[in-house]
């Protein structure tokens, strides 16, 4: 995002990545809440343009093309966010050791292109802000990792609102059975994300392995911390 | 192994023989002395060979094939003329057999194999027949000197016609391997085929300019079902990795069958609802079949209730066990339009199919419903009720 400032009540300023037509000319169609200002076939196009954006949406699977890519899956999400970007994966792919992999390289969130449009354009919202967005599924992960003893640092008041997450409870319904606001138990949840993204930056994929039990062949084609070819 | 043994019978057949041949000997020091070098040389081989797995460097087959050679020599100085034939003081030529063993198998090549018995052959004629006495001694020495090459020859043939053997069976096994994936692959072929054969239609309908706008909404529908499909499908290749869906035996004898395996075939019959299982927490733990086929359809029937009456944009089915408590939990939670249990009596499915059904086999049903904020029904269960080796193996959970 070279520096870019989120316009305060203003709207979000997207760019996407998507080797899909559709989706890149149909963005701003599908999210008129948004301002979609460049979108670009592969990574290596928006890196070149360094558009002036908020969020980049990202999608992994960048090989529709047909062109030999360098940057592509989580190198691609690397070297956006490391270029100072706010990185929204948008994708299909559903292996939890991918997408965790995408957060231990910088991405702040993931979405998934089967949810509907209004929980997409709430996401983008949330990494405009800086917040950590995971899956249904990443935060099933969470409570792994915090039930194996990964998650030392979390409180009493995080651990229930993170195990009702889990299980799929709204944060009313969580509020109202632990007597708090609903703005106090996402207020708990969004310290709980940050604590399991930055526990992903910090371990090894033989951890996360060992840890968490994800299954060698749930893990990507190449850990997050190998050198990229 | 083949050399390691011989050399190890050798030396035990003179470990019972010692107290008559120090007897013998011209020189007992020496005789000690010599003798203790050489087992030193033979157990320094040994460690290195089991550990190696395979006794392959050439370096120890030239070093084993040097001891025996100063072994040879320096017979001479402790045996008298009477015992260079028949008997154990003149332990060099039995011991240093197995040397000519261990030379047939460490060295790849012929012509090392060939020097490395000359050698030993030479070395053995020069020192027993220069001091052997004339007649019936010599020609024992002469026929003993054969023995280094017949031992390394048939050595040779014994560990060729194994290695061959064991080549035999990792090809046939790497066989066997590649035959069994392939079948895999073909099966996902074909599961692949079946799941994207209706979607070519619904997709080709659905570009046409000319599309019947009545057909316009029921295609939508159609597609969104597709796309759910797919995505389990998807699901379900990750999920396939490494589940145990046929369970086993238990200790009660009773067949077991893993909570995670009874969850996903009870959500595999629901393609169309976006159903999200989060069930690490349970693994390990497992069900009476009894029991587990009455939870898969309890589990079957209120994913029934949220396809029929939910409204649901997203299911999630956690799975979770608390050995402090001695329980496992099962919750099915929805966010779909939800009800007033005070109000709305449980239609037949959830109080007879799942409340009562489950509590005939000790398992609870409590269900929470709030008008517009979506269902959760949990279920519980007691861990002691199934086998006491099925707890989760991370001794980590639940600090």
């Amino acid at each position: 995002m070279t520096a870019a400032t989120i316009p305060r009540g203003g709207r979000v300023r997207v760019a996407g990545v998507d080797d899909d037509t559709i989706i890149r000319d149909g963005l701003q169609l599908l999210l008129p809440q948004l301002d979609v200002v460049a979108t670009f076939a592969d990574a290596e196009s928006l890196l070149a343009a360094r558009p002036q954006v908020d969020v980049v949406l990202l999608d992994l699977k960048l090989d529709g093309t047909g062109r030999e890519l360098s940057l592509r899956g989580i190198d691609a999400v690397r070297a956006v966010a490391a270029a100072g970007h706010r990185v929204l994966v948008y994708t299909n792919e559903r292996r939890r050791a991918v997408l965790a992999a995408c957060l231990t390289v910088g991405a702040l969130g993931i979405a998934h292109k089967a949810e509907p449009l209004d929980a997409l354009a709430d996401a983008v919202a949330q990494v405009a802000a800086g917040h950590i967005v995971i899956t249904q599924a990443l935060t099933g992960l969470a409570e792994v990792a915090d039930r194996r003893g990964r998650l030392p640092a979390l409180s009493p008041r995080e651990r229930q609102v993170l195990a009702g997450r889990a299980r799929g409870e709204s944060f009313r319904s969580i509020a109202a059975r632990l007597y708090v606001s609903e703005k106090t138990a996402a207020g708990y949840m969004e310290q709980v994300k940050a604590k399991f993204a930055a526990y992903l930056r910090d371990h090894s994929p033989a951890d996360l392995e060992y840890s968490l039990g994800l299954e060698p062949a749930d893990l990507p084609d190449r850990y997050p911390h190998d050198p990229a070819p | 192994m083949v050399f390691l043994g011989v050399r190890f019978v050798n030396l035990l057949q003179l470990a019972v023989t010692l107290p008559s041949a120090l007897g013998h000997t011209a020189r007992p020091v020496l005789f000690t002395a010599v003798l203790t070098g050489f087992a030193a040389e033979s157990v320094l081989i040994a460690v290195v060979t089991v550990r190696a797995g395979r006794y392959r460097d050439r370096r120890w087959g030239w070093a084993d094939t040097a001891v025996a050679v100063l072994v040879l020599l320096a017979q001479p100085a402790f045996t008298t003329a009477e015992d260079i034939t028949g008997d154990w003081t003149a332990w060099g030529f039995a011991c240093t057999l197995s040397t000519a063993v261990g030379a047939s198998i460490v060295f790849a090549r012929r012509r090392e194999v060939g020097f490395a018995v000359a050698i030993l052959m030479i070395c053995y004629l020069a020192t027993a027949l220069s001091g052997a006495q004339p007649g019936s001694t010599r020609a024992t020495v002469l026929g003993n000197a054969f023995a280094y090459p017949g031992f390394a020859l048939l050595s040779r043939l014994l560990v060729g016609y194994l290695r061959r053997l064991a080549a035999d069976a990792d090809a046939a096994r790497m066989a066997a391997a590649q035959a069994a994936a392939e079948a895999a692959r073909m099966r996902e072929v074909q599961r692949q085929r079946l799941l994207l054969h209706d979607n070519i239609s619904v997709l080709h309908m659905l570009a046409r300019p000319d599309l019947p706008e009545e057909l316009g909404e029921a295609l939508k529908a159609q597609a969104v079902v597709l796309a759910n499909r797919v995505r389990t499908f998807l699901d379900d290749a990750a999920d396939r990795i490494g589940a145990d869906a046929t369970g086993r035996i238990g200790w009660d004898g009773a067949r077991q069958r893993p909570l995670t395996a009874i969850v996903r075939d009870a959500v595999a019959a629901y393609p169309d609802l976006r159903v999200e299982t989060s069930l690490d927490l349970a693994a390990g733990v497992t069900l009476p079949e009894p029991a587990a086929e009455a939870l898969r359809d309890a589990v079957g029937t209120v994913l029934s209730n949220v396809r029929l009456h939910a409204c649901a944009s997203r299911v999630v089915v956690h799975a979770d066990a608390d050995p402090d408590e001695d329980e496992w939990e099962l919750t099915v939670t929805d966010d779909g339009r939800g009800f007033d249990p005070a109000a709305t009596p449980y239609g037949f499915g959830l109080r007879v199919q799942v409340e009562q059904t489950l509590a005939a086999h000790g398992i609870s049903t409590h269900v929470h419903s709030v008008p517009g904020d979506g269902t959760r029904v949990t279920v519980r269960g007691c861990l002691t009720a199934v086998d006491p080796a099925s707890r989760s193996p991370h001794p980590g959970d639940r600090p």
